[in-house]
């Protein structure tokens, strides 16, 4: 399929976007992906920010939605014009728009790294981080042709969401 | 490789930005915060088998904290947030913490060559006096929960300063940053405006800091780092082999400057540095590589400044670079 920025090329990158309250994939190609973040390789995090955001936002016009966060009180629309959180809660309280928008500019929105020595995972917290694991690995063994491997990751993942008697995503 | 490293690798640095979990980031409007947040640290590493010294933003003279900056133990962002700002910086400067930057607390280390790793264990390592004392904002699938989202995840920034003088005059950089940025990498010049880089240094580091582990960062840093090494290295030697006398000669005219000139401003003492470095990485120039790393921090204008008030007051900084230069020049021949 095409790139739905240009037009133009394969789309191989695609970018789940929340707007509206709704949620849609685009899809671009490896080219305007790129150009999203040649800002940013100048070191031009805020214009980097505020691109991945109007590219976000531009799938659907976003209402003027009043989101503010619970815990500081920023509106999401102070943070898109600054690209700065003001507190722990806003991830959670703006999660909706920020998972694709983490998504976008890392690539993942699971984190594998180190954790704070005093911190234990619930098995809830454990089974959604393998779960979003594994959703990760079955996108990219998608996105470069693997279906083999794809499979196998379904298999685990249905395999996750029932035991857990949750509802197939 | 590792002992020629040194001669492409400046420093290695690793930053890790961590937030107090019951406290909101935004603590320049909140001055009780603020305090608690440099406090907090305080009580966490001082006082320890480490010293450290403790540097309040706005107690500090403008020359001191651009010192600080000019040594890379403080940004330019804490600077300008002088009425909250501080730093705990340990007393072989390998360590510091920024308190109430972008974040409550940005940890770094800096080792000199390759060695990420290192580095990054010395971070880790003051990461844990600090939890043992404070909790930070984690949470399961996001990781460490960061001011900016560019940070969330390690909220770690691993970075190399590479002086690259010849990939610049081969023009190759253009290439490189472009293979750089798709492996999740950027480079950028350190001095310099826009997409100048006086001195032909460097910075490679991570862009992405979620969904990776900081092993994987670092060897993916590591890797680019060698790379570029090897290539730089490799044109360091046809540049030799090619246009000996054309590249000796560019050399010494810079030595002769730097040690007979009077007076240079900091981007003519930029371009004769690179110069310098390169003599004395390839053997063509009788100075060491630890001295010429040394004047890249003491000839930069605020050093030079501070250096004209306490020898010779009224002095002008691009006199007093030279007397610095001149200096450490004549003692290391
Ligand atoms: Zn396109
Ligand atoms: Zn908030």
């Amino acid at each position: 399929m095409l790139c739905e920025e240009c037009g133009k090329n394969q789309a191989t990158v695609s970018i789940t976007v929340s707007a509206g309250g709704e949620v849609t994939t685009r899809r671009l190609c490896p080219e305007c992906m790129k150009k999203m973040q040649f800002s940013l390789v100048n070191g031009d995090i805020q214009g980097f920010l505020s691109s991945v955001l109007s590219v976000l936002g531009s799938g659907q016009k976003r209402e003027e939605s009043g989101a503010v966060c619970s815990g500081c009180g920023l509106s999401y629309a102070d943070f898109e014009r600054t690209g700065r959180l003001g507190c722990a809660q806003c991830y959670r309280d703006f999660s909706d728009q920020l998972r694709p928008l983490l998504q976008s500019i890392h690539g993942r929105a699971q984190h594998a790294g180190r954790r704070p020595a005093a911190f234990t995972p619930s098995p809830e917290d454990e089974r959604a981080a393998r779960v979003s694991e594994l959703r990760q690995k079955m996108d990219e063994a998608v996105a470069s042709e693997n279906f083999e491997d794809a499979a196998k990751y379904r298999d685990e993942l249905r395999k996750l969401t029932e035991e857990s008697g949750a509802a197939q995503p | 490789m590792s002992d020629t490293a040194v001669n492409v690798v400046v420093s290695s640095r690793v930053r890790l930005a961590r937030n107090y979990f019951d406290l909101p980031f935004l603590n320049w409007e909140r001055p009780e915060n603020a305090r608690l947040c440099v406090e907090r640290a305080q009580a966490a590493l001082c006082g320890g088998d480490e010293s450290y010294d403790l540097y309040l933003m706005r107690d500090l003279p403008d020359v001191e904290r651009l010192k600080l900056v000019e040594k890379h133990l403080i940004s330019r962002d804490l600077v300008e947030r002088a009425d909250t700002g501080a730093a705990l910086i340990r007393h072989d400067r390998r360590v510091s913490v920024m308190i109430n930057e972008e974040d409550h607390l940005r940890i770094q280390a800096i080792g000199s060559g390759l060695d990420l790793e290192a580095a990054a264990n010395v971070a880790f390592g003051v990461e844990g006096r600090l939890e043992a004392v404070c909790t930070f904002s984690f949470d399961p699938q996001l990781g460490y929960l960061t001011s900016c989202p560019t940070n969330t995840g390690t909220g770690m920034r691993a970075s190399l300063m590479l002086h690259l003088p010849m990939l610049t005059r081969y023009k190759q950089m253009g290439n490189v940053n472009q293979s750089v940025a798709k492996l999740g990498l950027t480079t950028r010049g350190i001095y310099g405006e826009g997409s100048e880089a006086l001195g032909d240094l460097y910075q490679v580091s991570n862009q992405v800091t979620l969904g990776r582990t900081e092993e994987e960062i670092i060897e993916a840093v590591t890797a680019v780092g060698r790379q570029l090494i090897d290539m730089e290295l490799s044109l360091r030697a046809r540049c030799l082999k090619e246009q000996p006398l054309d590249l000796r000669d560019a050399l010494m005219r810079s030595y002769g400057l730097l040690r007979y000139a009077l007076q240079m401003d900091e981007k003519e003492f930029m371009l004769h540095w690179s110069h310098l470095r390169l003599g004395a990485a390839m053997g063509l120039l009788p100075v060491s590589l630890n001295a010429v790393d040394d004047l890249l921090t003491v000839a930069q204008d605020a050093h030079a400044r501070r250096y004209a008030q306490e020898t010779s007051p009224g002095e002008e900084a691009d006199a007093a670079r030279c007397d610095i230069i001149r200096k450490t020049l004549e003692t290391n021949v």
